[in-house]
């Protein structure tokens, strides 16, 4: 079961290395990413397809919950905008999403609600 | 601002930041910078090592809660500071951390003392820059500062290449922001529906940690648990959130935490956890870890909220608004916190170790007793801290300086030094292992240059005696590579660097002994020689529920 993330991140040294590593840091399988420079070239607009990792038995745990993702993802300084698709929204996109990414805020940056069983 | 160098730049940011002192080690990389810090309105601290250095300036940013600042230089020099920074990052401490980098022209080509200490250091910083342009450097300067303090503190890298220290250009100092900004105020939504949960708990437990302390939100929690008087226990990073004499105040909960604390967790309905992440050290096996509770979550940083166990409700941003909105008595828990108080005193530790030898509980036990509010404790990481956390009553949470995430050994008596130097107002005591204390032992020459009061009680069983205990327990007593009974003699070890020592194996000297660390005035090193055998208890055994803890007979 994959899920894709949408990220708006500022281009900065280093920017899309440690978005990648935050992710797969955290217990997420990268399995594709597709980067492009925006318009103004101050912005990359990332698309990244990945499953949580699932651990091997006899390791007890579950593996990491996908809806945790976007707010680890937008603890980074460079991330603008980020958003969760899926589960098997399809692969990453083959451009630059057309609708522009949820907020940091609405990633939870800014004091939401966090109500995991809903 | 008239036209300066990119290290002088760097000085007059650190200046205007209000910074007092800084920590580091020279070298190649550097070398501009510290040119342009003769004669600067800070202090520069020459510790003896750069892990020496990170974790001084860690230990003055944890007991001061300003940010520290560490330098040093490239390759070896800011490998040695990764140790330092990785901790800073495990256990939010603000810190800017600058280094030296080989010039722009030669990063990639695997020059001398080159090493990639942005790509190194990624996963372990909060932020990191390489600067590329000396016109960058305010910015940087006043972003690195702000990115520290600000929100979930952390460790903030500032690596900058030899020419752009030496570039001159017109810099001017960012406006410093006055306050340090606010995270934003919890929804109402999620403190609705806390508020509900508690209106609905009859047995709830408050479990508090470190960020409690680092949202300045003492009073306000304080004042929650006197309104709601809900039972507490704290994480090793929270103890002294609630003072340890405080009725409510039931104890360290996990691995090695009271058998009242674990207990009250494991029976609660209601888990309200607040600056604490759910840690494997004090959760156990997770998924046997307060089973029939609901969860309210608080903390600063939203992604802890969640990451490891559900909440019902979870409560990101600003904690204070928070506690005050749960302020309001809860008569239904009467019952459920008489219980708690009952396990509490029926298994309250009762300081009765057989023999004639230093028992290390009574010893910190009778430290705190007799020292006053203002005494700050360091710690390393082993047998001896979870003592100190047990026995030794904390009234403050800055007040106990302790590597809980990372648990680096030889954390103690650097953290220690820079603690003396932020709070000059307070007694400082290094409580250390022989195991640990080997590892920064050179920073006792920088207690010796700079005369710092720092005492150092050093408790010594000759042995790796956490790894000896769980070899004992878990490995069928095959002692493996624990041994240190070819330690150094430490009383002598200590009076070569200059600093006055003694050394003690009785327990009718203690309170001698503590007579002269509460006293004396500059650094002291008291040897304090244990039994090897001594172990740390309750424990609860890998791969069990917090329920299941083991403790030794006297005390059961």
């Amino acid at each position: 079961m994959s899920f894709t993330l949408v990220v708006r991140l500022k281009k900065a040294e280093g920017s899309l290395v440690r978005l990648l590593g935050q992710i797969g840091r955290r217990g997420y399988d990268v399995l594709g990413v597709r980067a492009e420079l925006s318009a103004d070239r101050q912005a990359f607009d990332v698309v990244v397809e990945f499953v949580p990792f699932m651990p091997v038995p006899p390791a007890v745990q579950q593996a990491r919950p996908a809806d945790v993702l976007p707010s680890l993802v937008a603890k980074l300084v460079e991330v603008e905008k980020v958003e969760l698709r899926g589960p098997d929204s399809g692969p990453p996109a083959t451009k630059a999403p057309a609708s522009a990414p949820k907020s940091k805020a609405a990633a939870g940056k800014s004091g939401d609600m966090h109500f995991l069983d809903e | 601002m008239p036209s300066m160098k990119g290290a002088s730049f760097v000085c007059r940011a650190l200046e205007a930041e209000g910074v007092d002192y800084i920590f580091g080690y020279p070298g190649g990389a550097i070398m501009p910078f510290y040119d342009a810090i003769v004669g600067a309105k800070f202090k520069h601290i020459l510790a003896r090592h750069e892990q020496g250095a990170a974790f001084a300036a860690n230990g003055y940013a944890r007991a001061s809660g300003r940010v520290g600042v560490c330098v040093a230089t490239s390759g070896p020099g800011t490998t040695n500071l990764v140790t330092g920074i990785a901790d800073a990052f495990m256990d939010s401490v603000p810190m800017v951390c600058i280094t030296g980098q080989v010039r722009s022209h030669l990063i990639g080509t695997d020059a001398f003392q080159e090493v990639d200490i942005f790509g190194i250091t990624l996963p372990i910083v909060k932020h990191s820059f390489l600067v590329r342009n000396v016109h960058d450097l305010p910015m940087v300067m006043k972003e690195a500062f702000r990115i520290a303090r600000t929100g979930r503190p952390g460790p903030v890298l500032v690596d900058i290449p030899r020419d752009i220290q030496e570039a001159e250009a017109d810099l001017k100092l960012l406006p410093r922001d006055l306050e340090v900004e606010r995270p934003p105020a919890p929804s109402k939504e999620s403190v609705d529906k806390a508020v509900q949960l508690l209106k609905e708990s009859r047995k709830p437990i408050v479990y508090a940690g470190g960020g409690v302390g680092m949202a300045n939100a003492i009073e306000e929690f304080r004042g929650f648990i006197k309104v709601t008087q809900i039972p507490t226990v704290h994480t090793l990073k929270g103890l002294g959130t609630l003072p340890y004499n405080d009725p409510l105040f039931l104890g360290m909960l996990g691995m090695h935490g009271f058998k009242q604390s674990n207990l009250a967790v494991q029976e609660c309905d209601l888990l309200i956890c607040i600056g604490a992440r759910f840690d494997d050290r004090a959760t156990g096996v997770l998924a046997k870890f307060a089973p029939n509770a609901k969860v309210i979550h608080m903390d600063v940083d939203c992604s802890e909220v969640g990451k490891l166990r559900k909440a019902e409700a979870g409560i990101a941003g600003d904690i204070r608004p928070a506690l005050k909105a749960l302020s309001f008595p809860l008569p239904q828990i009467a019952e459920w916190r008489e219980a708690c108080l009952k396990n509490k005193k029926e298994y309250a530790w009762k300081y009765n170790a057989p023999g004639d030898g230093v028992y290390v509980p009574a010893m910190l036990k009778e430290l705190a007793d007799r020292a006053d509010d203002k005494t700050i404790i360091t710690c390393d990481v082993g047998q001896h801290q979870m003592w100190v956390a047990q026995h030794y009553g904390f009234r403050r949470p800055e007040h106990h300086l302790t590597s809980g995430g990372s648990g680096a050994m030889g954390f103690g008596l650097p953290a220690a030094i820079g603690a003396a130097l932020s709070r000059p107002d307070c007694r400082v005591i290094c409580v250390s292992g022989d195991g640990s204390i080997m590892m920064n032992i050179q920073e006792m020459a920088t207690l010796k240059r700079y005369n710092i009061p720092v005492k150092i009680l050093l408790v010594d069983n000759q042995a790796l005696g956490m790894v000896r205990q769980w070899q004992e327990l878990f490995f069928a007593k095959k002692y493996s590579e624990i041994d240190l009974s070819d330690n150094p003699d430490f009383v002598r070890l200590a009076e070569a660097f200059g600093i006055p020592a003694f050394f003690l194996r009785e327990r009718k000297d203690v309170p001698r002994a503590i007579d002269r660390l509460l006293n004396e005035r500059g650094p002291l090193l008291a040897h304090v020689s244990i039994e090897q055998a001594e172990n740390v208890w309750p424990l609860v055994p890998p791969a069990k529920s917090n329920a299941e803890m083991v403790i030794e007979d006297h005390n059961k």
